[in-house]
């Protein structure tokens, strides 16, 4: 299969999932034998013997399991044309929203995963790479609709070894990151300034309308936030101090490689951590990487989330969940790692990320505990809408088979024809 | 030498039906012949629905004044009888990038960034490349919008003609549209913008300078003490298409492309055009809604190769479909009530568009709705309709002629005409030419020629001095009989080879060899 649905999923009036075992990452905890009821692609209620209305959709989810669509904070999947602006060191112009490519098949495939929601970044190459999007896997809607709206707009910074790479090009140095990053901050102020200025008739001409400066003084003014690579402790605590010092905060670090050795350092600035579960060593400043990372994070009161980074990784999120169990973290805590606390850093919690009434009916069906590496997803459903099935995912494969046969038939029929026309001409 | 000339003669007449009306000086003779026809006894396609089935046209300096059923000829009219022969109004093509490929960034007050060419004028760059409009011709083309082959933003396209002529009577109109492209266009690795992303961001970012600019530079022109801002010729040629006055064309990749290209029109309020992809079949209704014309390249994939196995298991589902569905994408966006026109452009190098127009005809796309998207949708679109795109009295006398209905295989274009021009354009000999032939020429004495072989393959010996060689090639274009000798072993001294202009009396062809030998 390699289009988007022709058409969106139909969302049934109501709906109620009756006798699973519901993790709501909620006030509510895990709930057995509880039901959800959901109407017009919201969550309703969620509790125990809930009564639904005449002509809603049933589904009896006896001995499975039910959890919040799973979120990854830091994804670059489905991105066109590159994820790195690499013609300049500084692209905060940059949109990821701008190249979106909702037919991509890795997007069903996130899906079958039981993941709903991900922040689409953009790489690390630039110490500010630009405008993020967090979006729903509303595989073949149009480009724009993946756009979870109410999410928080996002800013990418990098620092560490990504960004010195590029000989010749400033900057070539860590030291030379934190210049550059200061350096633009101030044009931004500067740039917010002028404009003052302007609506209040000092100037007489108007100011150059910068979309560089537009999307960084958007963080000066507090209408969009920071999410910043990093690996090192050294680089997390320079932009800390130099986003306290313009008065914003980076609402996270991304990969954090070494944010268990600063841990109250992050909690008492406010940046949340988002981490792997087992991944380091692969490059020098990876090398103090722990696997109780997360862990020490949490109980130092940091907001901690999994992410991917990975198309291959996201599709089981729940299994790099289930990993951190071997931590000695709770199985809730650790369904919260991919759930409501990344929800949360990229400010989509009003919407996702749980399963309370008033949010989006995003949730996955699994056939067993979903931390488990032998489970899986049955069905995948967002806004209301079922997304994936895997029994009607097998059925379309057949689908897809037979439609693949009959073309190579065709072709066949037709090789060696005078219509047969070679791609090089 | 002399047949030379009058070959040449012809030509000039042919391009230039009135003197009074262009800048050029007259060198030589100036060329008084009358430039009256009359078509007769043709199927004439009036427009897209409107045919009369035996009919007469006529037209007078490039202009036509009638055109319907049969009447008498005026009788200052060349008159063609067109017995079996059909009259279709001549194509526009809406995009090509030929004669723009000038690269070069001037020295002056342009654009930082290299890719943004919005200063380049298709009507001063366009270069004439005969081979190029002959092939266009050939495919029934009379008129075409010439858009920048370099950069992000492109530049403003041209309308030109494709017969030729004087320079100023080449370009047609200037200014139509600005092209913008969502892709790097040969730019030097490494340089800004990389990526799709950093092309749209410095796309949005230029159509901001632009209005910036406009304002900017109005406060300076109209108050005392503003600070001098900067000269940047490229954003003031969006000036027009930055506040919707003039189109900007974006070309797309993909169905997406376009969804993206509609992005950025909203934003500025552009009046935006779209060059397809040939992807349009898979968002058809969202297409449908966005209600914006798009220029249809008839890119057909080949049959996959299917005979090699490996080839086979890289095959994705969606080439496999794409192959299958893309013959129908012109007929589907019809059907689905999208303004289109067809472009030649994309269509493969050789030709074949005339070949995959009849596909995309026996694939659903109705004969009425493909006329239309080659003549009064794109003349619509230009703002020429007045003028051209269909056969009607007062429009120019643009034609195909053709040995049938043109939307089906087997019919020939033998022959455009463009502003009263002729052009011939299939090249079977109308006269064969095989046979014995005796020529005499002071520089070589007696030869005699034997032509044989097939029509469109001729072979011959030449006799000379009792001697017979075998000719290295033959051919014949209507035009000019030209046959090449072998060398002789051992120098150089015998002919190269001849060239015989055959002078057309009337037509259909009657011709009168007059033999010389060059």
């Amino acid at each position: 299969m390699e289009f988007g649905f022709e058409n969106t999923p139909d969302m049934p009036d109501n709906l109620i999932v009756k006798n699973a075992t519901i993790w709501t990452q909620g006030p509510l905890g895990k709930m057995e034998n509880a039901d959800m009821l959901i109407s017009r692609g919201k969550i309703r209620q969620v509790g125990r013997n809930l009564s639904a209305p005449r002509n809603a959709m049933v589904i009896d989810a006896s001995g499975k399991h039910i959890t919040p669509g799973l979120v990854d904070p830091h994804l670059h999947t489905s991105i066109r044309g590159g994820v790195n602006e690499v013609g300049n060191n500084m692209t905060p112009e940059t949109r990821i929203a701008d190249v979106l490519e909702p037919d991509n098949i890795w997007v069903y495939r996130l899906l079958a995963g039981g993941l709903t929601t991900a922040n689409l970044l953009h790489g690390s190459a630039n110490p500010v790479g630009g405008q993020d999007a967090v979006v729903k896997m509303r595989w073949g809607c149009m480009p724009d609709g993946m756009i979870l709206i109410g999410a928080k707009p996002g800013l990418k910074l990098a620092l560490g070894e990504n960004v010195v790479r590029n000989q010749g090009e400033y900057p070539n140095t860590r030291m030379g990151a934190e210049q550059i990053i200061l350096d633009a901050f101030g044009a931004a102020d500067d740039y917010m300034k002028k404009w003052q200025e302007w609506e209040s008739g000092m100037l007489r001409i108007p100011p150059r309308k910068d979309l560089q400066l537009e999307a960084l003084a958007e963080v000066l003014k507090g209408e969009r936030i920071i999410h910043a690579h990093a690996y090192r402790q050294d680089e997390m605590l320079m932009l800390i101090r130099l986003a306290e010092k313009i008065g914003v905060q980076v609402a996270s670090f991304e990969h954090t490689v070494e944010g268990y050795k600063i841990a109250d350092i992050l909690r008492d600035h406010g940046a949340a951590a988002i981490v792997w579960t087992d991944w380091s060593s692969f490059k020098v400043e990876a090398a103090d990487g722990i696997l109780f990372n997360a862990r020490t994070l949490l109980e130092q009161g940091v907001l901690t989330s999994l992410h991917s980074d990975d198309t291959q990784l996201a599709t089981r999120m729940n299994w790099e969940a289930g990993k951190m169990l071997a931590t000695g973290i709770d199985e809730i805590t650790a369904m919260d790692l991919i759930t409501i606390n990344p929800a949360r850093i990229i400010g989509a919690d009003e919407k996702v990320g749980s399963l309370e009434p008033g949010k989006d009916a995003d949730f996955v069906i699994w056939n067993g505990h979903p931390l488990s590496g032998f489970t899986h997803a049955e069905q995948t459903w967002l806004d209301g809408r079922k997304y994936f099935d895997r029994q009607e995912d097998i059925q379309r494969r057949e689908a897809v088979r037979k439609e693949r046969t009959f073309l190579i038939q065709k072709a066949a029929s037709m090789n060696g024809s005078s219509s047969r026309r070679s791609n090089s001409e | 030498m002399k047949h030379f000339y009058v070959l040449i003669f012809s030509i000039f007449f042919l391009n230039a039906p009135d003197a009074f009306s262009q800048t050029q000086p007259v060198t030589g003779l100036r060329d008084n012949t009358p430039s009256v026809y009359a078509f007769t006894n043709a199927r004439i396609i009036i427009s897209p629905g409107r045919i009369v089935d035996k009919g007469t046209i006529v037209f007078r300096d490039g202009i036509i004044e009638y055109a319907g059923s049969i009447i008498q000829p005026p009788p200052d009219a060349w008159t063609i009888d067109l017995q079996g022969k059909s009259v279709y109004p001549g194509f526009i093509d809406m995009w090509t990038e030929m004669g723009t490929h000038d690269s070069t960034t001037p020295g002056g007050a342009v654009h930082s960034n290299p890719s943004i060419r919005s200063w380049f004028d298709a009507s001063v760059s366009y270069e004439h490349d005969e081979e190029q409009v002959k092939k266009m011709r050939s495919q029934g083309f009379i008129l075409a919008n010439v858009v920048p082959a370099r950069g992000i933003f492109r530049g403003k396209t041209a309308l030109v003609n494709l017969g030729g002529g004087t320079r100023n009577m080449i370009v047609i109109k200037s200014d139509i549209a600005q092209a913008v492209r969502l892709e790097r266009g040969m730019e030097p690795s490494g340089s800004y913008p990389s990526s799709l992303m950093g092309i749209i961001s410095l796309i949005r970012q230029t159509f901001h300078d632009a209005s910036w600019y406009h304002s900017v530079h109005h406060a300076y022109n109209n108050e005392r003490g503003v600070p001098r801002p900067e000269k940047n010729l490229a954003l003031e040629s969006l000036s027009a298409a930055g506040k919707g006055q003039q189109p900007v064309m974006f070309s797309t990749r993909d169905e997406i492309d376009f969804f993206r290209a509609g992005v950025i029109a909203s934003e500025f309020d552009l009046k935006l055009w779209i060059r397809g992809s040939g992807y349009e079949y898979r968002r058809l209704q969202a297409i449908k809604d966005a209600g914006i014309p798009i220029i249809v390249p008839l890119d057909f994939p080949g049959v996959p190769d299917i005979e090699n196995p490996e080839n086979l298991m890289n095959l994705s589902l969606e080439e496999l479909r794409h192959w299958d569905f893309a013959p129908e994408n012109p007929g589907r966006l019809h059907s689905a009530g999208v303004k289109i026109a067809l472009t030649s452009s994309g269509s493969g190098k050789n030709n074949l568009f005339t070949d995959q127009l009849r596909t995309a005809v026996e694939r659903g796309l109705d004969e009425e709705a493909a006329l239309a998207a080659l003549t009064v949708t794109p003349a619509e679109i230009l703002g020429i309709d007045n003028k051209y795109g269909t056969l009607e009295a007062g429009k120019s006398a643009g034609f195909i002629i053709s040995s049938g209905n043109i939307f089906k295989r087997g019919a020939k274009i033998e022959e455009v005409w463009i502003d009263g021009a002729r052009f011939q354009t299939d090249h079977t000999p109308e006269t064969d030419v095989r046979g014995k032939w005796k020529a005499e020429s002071e520089f070589t004495g007696n030869l005699i020629i034997s032509i044989g072989g097939e029509v469109s393959r001729l072979k011959g010996t030449v006799e000379t001095d009792g001697e017979v060689l075998e000719l290295l090639s033959v051919k014949f274009d209507n035009q000019n009989l030209t046959m090449l000798f072998p060398a002789r072993p051992g120098g150089s001294s015998g002919l190269p080879g001849f060239q015989l202009p055959f002078q057309k009396m009337n037509y259909p062809a009657q011709v009168s060899l007059q033999m010389d030998v060059s």
